[in-house]
């Protein structure tokens, strides 16, 4: 997407857009249209509403950002403005749909029927268990487990340290393995 | 997420950036979809499409950020308002009261005077009031004797 020798830093973009300018704009949307979508994607699971949720949250931000002070870092605050886009959506929609989740395409191998069934039933009790996990602790298992971002990218993002974000990462597995604990200990046994 | 048209180049396994995975991370095959990876060209065709969505916003910015861009309506607002204030106004007073209306009776001609003259009974002061101006008498007098009927 963008060389990162040549990375102009994101406050320095946000001014330039502040006064209009396209390139800056561009430089930015193309360096956080894929954490802004991985943002809205950890409240919201049809891919239509988490285009449409991220395509708003550009534009509330870009509709918003005389309110950004660019002394202060602009990863956190946009990731404020995809929160809260995501959120609205999510209210206005009702409770996160896990149900409505297809089930497959990680199966890459053709997975035997039961074996597949299987797969989708825990990733629709883990979809469950996700959602009932708090705000900050899902995002963060959602950008480190799920999309593999860093802990270091995703504690720039959400405006944490990384040890916060791999504290949120190691009680968002415990939560999800108790939750799970039945297939958990399936999946030991087939190992074993 | 969810396998979608839209989403064809999915990763088939959640794959952190550069740390380990740890002893306690979950099966992948449990793992929700993941979006396509930073460098597939989905998001290149994304970015392009929100910047378009936010052309509008950012040229609206841009004329309210940069005075020189400023419409040429605003421009002549600003250079000629006064101007065309007072332009208005005068339209508006020629309009709303209008020019006086000429009177129907005609002032007294040559022919008159010596009834006006008669009317008055030799007061110039009177002869003015007459000709509807208030007059001092001394100064009536004066203007009287220069006026030969």
């Amino acid at each position: 997407m963008e060389e990162e020798g040549e990375r102009e830093a994101d406050e320095s973009l946000a001014r330039r857009v502040q006064g209009g300018d396209r390139a800056a704009l561009e430089r930015l949307v193309r360096r956080y249209v894929r954490p802004v979508h991985a943002v809205v994607a950890s409240f919201l699971s049809e891919p239509a509403e988490i285009e449409d949720a991220a395509q708003d949250a550009f534009l509330r931000a870009l509709g918003a950002l005389d309110t950004y002070d660019p002394r202060r870092p602009f990863a956190p605050w946009l990731y404020q403005v995809a929160r809260n886009v995501a959120r609205n959506q999510m209210g206005s929609r009702g409770v996160r749909r896990a149900e409505s989740l297809p089930a497959g395409g990680r199966e890459a191998s053709h997975p035997l029927p039961d074996q597949a069934a299987e797969n989708a039933e825990i990733r629709d009790r883990l979809e469950r268990a996700l959602a009932r996990l708090p705000e900050q602790r899902r995002t963060a298992f959602r950008l480190v487990e799920v999309e593999g971002m860093t802990t270091l990218e995703v504690g720039r993002i959400m405006g944490i340290a990384p040890g916060t974000v791999r504290s949120h990462v190691h009680h968002a597995r415990r939560h999800l393995r108790t939750a799970l604990a039945e297939y958990a200990d399936a999946t030991e046994d087939a190992r074993g | 997420m969810s396998e979608t048209k839209d989403h064809p180049q999915r990763r088939d396994a959640a794959t952190p950036g550069g740390e380990a995975r740890p002893e306690d991370a979950l099966p992948r095959t449990w793992l929700p979809e993941g979006l396509p990876p930073a460098h597939d060209t989905y998001w290149e065709e994304t970015a392009a499409r929100t910047v378009a969505n936010l052309e509008p916003l950012l040229a609206a910015r841009k004329a309210k950020a940069e005075p020189g861009a400023r419409s040429w309506v605003s421009e002549m607002g600003d250079r000629w308002g006064a101007a065309a204030l007072l332009a208005a106004a005068a339209v508006v007073l020629l309009l709303g009261v209008g020019t006086p209306e000429a009177s129907n009776e005609p002032l007294p001609g040559p022919d008159d005077w010596a009834l006006v003259l008669l009317a008055v009974e030799g007061d110039p002061a009177r002869l003015w009031a007459e000709l509807g101006v208030a007059a001092d008498p001394v100064l009536a007098w004066l203007a009287f004797e220069g006026i030969d009927p």
